[in-house]
């Protein structure tokens, strides 16, 4: 029983990293190209969504031209990766044909299980038993 | 958090469907700018839709916005009088701190602007 309770972490204890949702809302049919792209930054859970924008378009919607369909993608990403990330989507905001959208991330306050984090964060060397 | 900017905040509006336009209404009285609507389903106990006497409609829409931090509490006082748990949409709604934010729409372009010439 000793040794149980020596093997658990301390309360609290804070992963080495933190882990962000990243929000990433985009024109629709932009969802994969960005999915794609999110995924080389070590997000392994990614859920994407249709959504509607809202935004006023009056001229836009006047001349017929109106597509508020969106693509929402909810990413988890580490903290650390957050600025790189962050940085490579605004510049394919920029420069990607049609690719204009808006990202933005909301800290996570807790992750149970190491097995979890360690998918979440893609750390490879938690892939063998969850603790 | 650290590292955090506290310059936006997410508000997230969860309604039933059909009453998103109520909820962007009284977010642009406050001074929103654009939202995002998601579809969902919602779930509740029946002892508490019996006991806080509401019926849960199963079809939901969530209207995400981001929204600077220092209108974020006019935003959510607008939404809640205009789209409440008292109201037929049935709103919840809640904001959460935004680490950082990209992409920015015209909106916040023109804020971005104006600070510039501010300074």
């Amino acid at each position: 029983m000793a040794e149980l309770q020596s093997a658990q972490p301390p309360r609290g204890a804070v992963a080495p990293n933190r882990l962000m949702l990243l929000v990433t809302i985009v024109q629709k049919g932009k969802g994969t190209f960005f999915s794609d792209y999110l995924q080389t930054f070590d997000a392994n859970l990614q859920i994407c969504v249709v959504g509607t924008g809202t935004a006023k378009a009056d001229l836009v919607e006047f001349l017929g031209l109106k597509d508020n369909k969106r693509s929402v993608i909810f990413s988890v990403v580490r903290e650390d990766k957050l600025d790189p990330i962050l940085a490579a989507l605004e510049d394919h905001f920029e420069t990607v044909n049609r690719g204009t959208g808006i990202a933005f991330a909301i800290p996570f306050s807790s992750v149970i299980g190491k097995l979890s984090y360690g998918f979440l964060s893609n750390e490879r060397r938690m892939a063998k038993g969850d603790e | 958090m650290d590292n955090m900017e506290k310059k936006y905040e997410a508000i997230f509006c969860i309604i039933n469907a059909g009453f998103s336009d109520d909820v962007m209404f009284a977010a642009r009285k406050a001074g929103a700018a654009g939202g995002t609507i998601i579809k969902g389903r919602g779930t509740a106990p029946r002892e508490a839709e019996k006991m806080f006497n509401i019926a849960i409609q199963p079809e939901k829409e969530i209207v995400m916005l981001l929204v600077p931090y220092e209108i974020k509490d006019d935003v959510l006082r607008e939404i809640y009088q205009a789209a409440g748990l008292g109201s037929a949409s049935q709103g919840i709604a809640f904001s959460v701190p935004v680490a950082r934010a990209v992409g920015l729409t015209d909106f916040f372009k023109k804020e971005k602007e104006q600070h510039k010439t501010e300074d």
